[in-house]
């Protein structure tokens, strides 16, 4: 089949939403079907946001191809004749953001109207799709509240998983994520302040926020968290991360509000890692099951920690919650192939 | 959604009554409303109760008129009642609610106040040029009819036909199934009682008959002013038809003629309302009901009304009545249906449900304009002419993604009137 994949991307900022094309592509080029990938730019300003989506509705990209695969909005705008959406989050600032911090929306009538107008769009395109995937039924909720449309959930994938194996069980929880505020690793620092055990933190990724790093190597300073706390700011290689991910005690990964299980907490599980999450990561908690394959806490420093000390004294135990994660891929069939046979049905 | 709502409050205003029976919906339907009077000189003792919202002048919300997601402005042709209003055409996010095809009135208030936010060109409207004035201005535009619409389609942004909303309060007496309560066959006209009522006619089509002459009472309920009350119990008086001037009464009073009344005279000649509250009302209370053949009066169903051509001259009139006294039990079927009809049409949950949805298309289409302002341009300056292939691309995109519609060319330009507004794209259907 000739396949298009199509997704819209912010100029050297990488992170899951570049993820899931570039494996997707992989996947289908292993599998014998012809790929072209177009990325697409997109700014969601308010100001621009409007000329932004007419601009993709003027493109054709339904030349020479079987099938549109669009990822990351606003590329579900795209018209094609076999569009299928796999959608992976809304434009949140304009969703159940708007209005917040999170939000760049004008509080008047005038930005909330770009909002309905936005909405009103969404809908209309998604529902020209034979077929509306999300990545998570937190993601698929949104679009049935928001938008009327009613879709199934398709669970992406890491690629090439068997990368990932358990090599041993040090006494580092690790978090490998872009470091931005709502992936709340300051939280995770501040946790460490009420650790009763010898238990470490080692916080890996890149970020696009150069004050929230400061502000994190400033927390680390303050709570003379230096011997404790390990920041390897910057991005890691994938060989890296594995090394990272297959020696640790477990994983943590809770942001505030998350659109899916997130591939940290994925990454984990393929090396036999439980992961720690908090009730209201949003995602992760259709993968992380409290006590059976990881940990929900109270999203706040001493539950965190309480939960860090319990990964660290219970070594047995930790290491069962991750073959348990491991297991749990395998339940949710998070497999390319099931992805393949959906999007190409 | 934040809704300013701009109008008069004053108890003796039909359109007041009728605010305030939408907005008590759209509270329901969980709107923030807010209330701005739109009288030149507002009295917060004398209002309609607005489910006791606070309300104050319509300038003080207007200050903060961005802060609303949509501002809804009434328009009848009484300046003195709605001068107020002209300030939210400043705003994009606003729909002009216009009560009246013809305003006349409305724009000889302004000249005489030496207020011209919609004059062209020192040119002031006339008639239904007036309501093209404003609407031109409006973010989108209602009527309550469709013989006016086309003056609305002056308004670049989404327009919609909506039954004016009404609920009469509740009679004091329940009328009989099957006729007048009481002898002898009452005719009514009410409101306020002037030529445009058609009351001479009404007494010639009388005085014409002998049946007529013998069994009518027509009874005119309402405001009358010394000299038309005069002549026209000179022309009664000529004529020995019953002529009873019962003036100005109370909505307890008037709902008591209304049911005691064998029919009511709705004649309007020429009908210059977009709708009347008093035919509806009437409809609404189970009366027979005789109206002109034309303009809001024409919509109606022929079996719940009886219609008068529109010339409205005095011997349809006598036809008419002569009928309806003729058939008791015709009548009782039609006062039925009229009952019937009127309550499932003009009903302020469906007008607040369909304002609520132009309400959006408003919100959606306004957001699509500067984006509108800027291809009219772009493609001008590319020479790409309106009827090309590629302005139909572009134009057709923007048609799925938005409630816009093409019209004109793209080259007639209006300097009173955005870009957007001279390009072949411009507001919605209704």
């Amino acid at each position: 089949m000739r396949v298009v994949v199509a997704s819209s991307f912010v100029p050297f900022v990488h992170g899951g939403g570049r993820f899931i094309v570039e494996w997707l592509e992989q996947t289908l080029q292993d599998y014998g079907h012809r790929v072209e990938v177009f990325y697409l730019p997109f700014k969601e300003h308010p100001d621009t946001l409007l000329d932004n989506l007419l601009s993709y509705r003027l493109l054709d990209l339904s030349q020479n191809s079987d099938r549109l695969i669009a990822i990351r909005p606003p590329a579900h705008s795209l018209i094609h004749p076999n569009k299928v959406v796999w959608f992976i989050h809304h434009l949140r600032g304009y969703y159940d953001l708007a209005h917040t911090e999170h939000s760049s929306i004008p509080d008047s009538g005038g930005g909330r109207a770009v909002a309905a107008a936005l909405r009103r769009h969404d809908t209309a395109c998604l529902g020209e799709a034979r077929s509306v995937f999300t990545n998570s039924a937190v993601v698929g909720e949104r679009l049935r509240r928001f938008n009327g449309i009613q879709s199934e959930v398709l669970y992406p994938p890491l690629f090439r998983p068997e990368r990932f194996h358990c090599k041993a069980q040090n006494d580092e929880i690790v978090s490998v994520c872009r470091m931005e505020n709502h992936k709340r690793q300051h939280l995770l620092v501040e946790a460490m302040e009420y650790v009763r055990t010898p238990v470490k933190l080692r916080l890996c990724g890149a970020s696009s926020n150069a004050s929230y790093v400061g502000s994190l190597k400033g927390l680390v300073e303050r709570k003379a968290l230096g011997d404790r706390v390990i920041l390897d700011l910057g991005w890691i290689s994938e060989e890296t991360k594995v090394e990272r991910v297959g020696n640790c005690l477990a994983s943590v990964y809770a942001p505030l509000d998350e659109d899916s299980y997130g591939y940290p907490t994925l990454e984990a599980a393929a090396a036999c890692k439980p992961t720690l999450t908090a009730w209201d990561s949003g995602g992760t908690l259709e993968f992380v099951r409290d006590g059976e394959n990881g940990l929900i806490t109270e999203p706040t420093a001493r539950a965190i920690a309480a939960g860090f000390d319990r990964l660290f004294s219970d070594k047995r135990k930790t290491a069962a919650m991750g073959r348990a994660a491991f297991d749990t891929v395998q339940a949710l069939n998070i497999t390319w192939e099931h992805v393949l046979n959906r999007l190409l049905a | 959604m934040r809704v300013l709502w701009l109008t008069p409050v004053h108890r003796r205003s039909a359109i007041a009554r009728f605010s305030e029976l939408v907005v008590a919906e759209l509270i329901a339907a969980g709107c923030d409303v807010t209330i701005g009077a739109t009288e030149t000189s507002f009295d917060s003792a004398d209002r309609h109760s607005f489910s006791e919202l606070p309300i104050a002048g319509a300038s003080n919300h207007l200050a903060n008129g961005a802060a609303f997601d949509i501002i809804v402005a009434n328009f009848g042709d009484h300046y003195p009642n709605h001068a107020m209003a002209l300030g939210a055409l400043a705003f994009p996010l606003m729909i002009g609610i216009f009560h009246d095809a013809d305003m006349s009135n409305f724009a000889n208030g302004m000249r005489a106040a030496q207020h011209d936010p919609i004059g062209e060109n020192g040119d002031w409207p006339v008639g239904r040029n007036v309501v093209a004035a404003i609407a031109r201005r409006c973010g989108g535009a209602v009527v309550h009819s469709r013989f006016y619409l086309s003056a609305a389609e002056s308004c670049d942004g989404p327009i919609a036909a909506i039954p004016l909303a009404w609920s009469p309060p509740r009679p004091n007496r329940e009328r009989s199934a099957s006729g007048p309560l009481v002898a002898p066959f009452r005719l009514v006209t009410f409101g306020n009682i002037n030529p445009n009522k058609c009351p001479d006619r009404v007494i010639e089509a009388i005085g014409a008959s002998a049946v007529l002459k013998e069994a009518v009472e027509y009874r005119l309920v309402g405001a009358v002013e010394p000299g038309v009350e005069s002549s026209l119990r000179d022309l009664a008086g000529r004529l020995g038809v019953r002529l009873v001037v019962v003036g100005r009464v109370d909505d307890p009073e008037l709902l008591d003629e209304l049911a005691q009344a064998a029919a009511v005279s709705c004649l309007r000649e020429p009908v210059l309302e977009g709708a009347s509250a008093s035919a509806i009302e009437a409809m609404m209370q189970g009366c027979v009901v005789m109206v002109s053949d034309a303009g809001f009066y024409a919509d109606l169903p022929d079996d719940c009304v009886v219609k008068v051509p529109a010339e409205t001259d005095s011997s349809s009139i006598r036809i008419a009545l002569e009928k309806i006294y003729a058939s008791p039990e015709a009548c009782a079927a039609l006062r039925g249906r009229a009952r019937d009809y009127s309550l499932a049409t003009f009903s302020p949950a469906k007008y607040a449900d369909a304002l609520l949805r132009l309400a959006h298309d408003v919100r959606v289409a306004s957001s699509y304009a500067p984006l509108i302002d800027r291809l009219a341009v772009d493609l001008a300056g590319l020479g790409i002419s309106p009827d090309s292939g590629t302005a139909d691309l572009v134009l057709g995109s923007l048609e799925a993604m938005a409630p816009v519609r093409r019209r004109g060319e793209m080259s007639t330009a209006d300097p009173g009137k955005p870009a957007h507004a001279s390009h072949p794209l411009a507001g919605n259907a209704v």
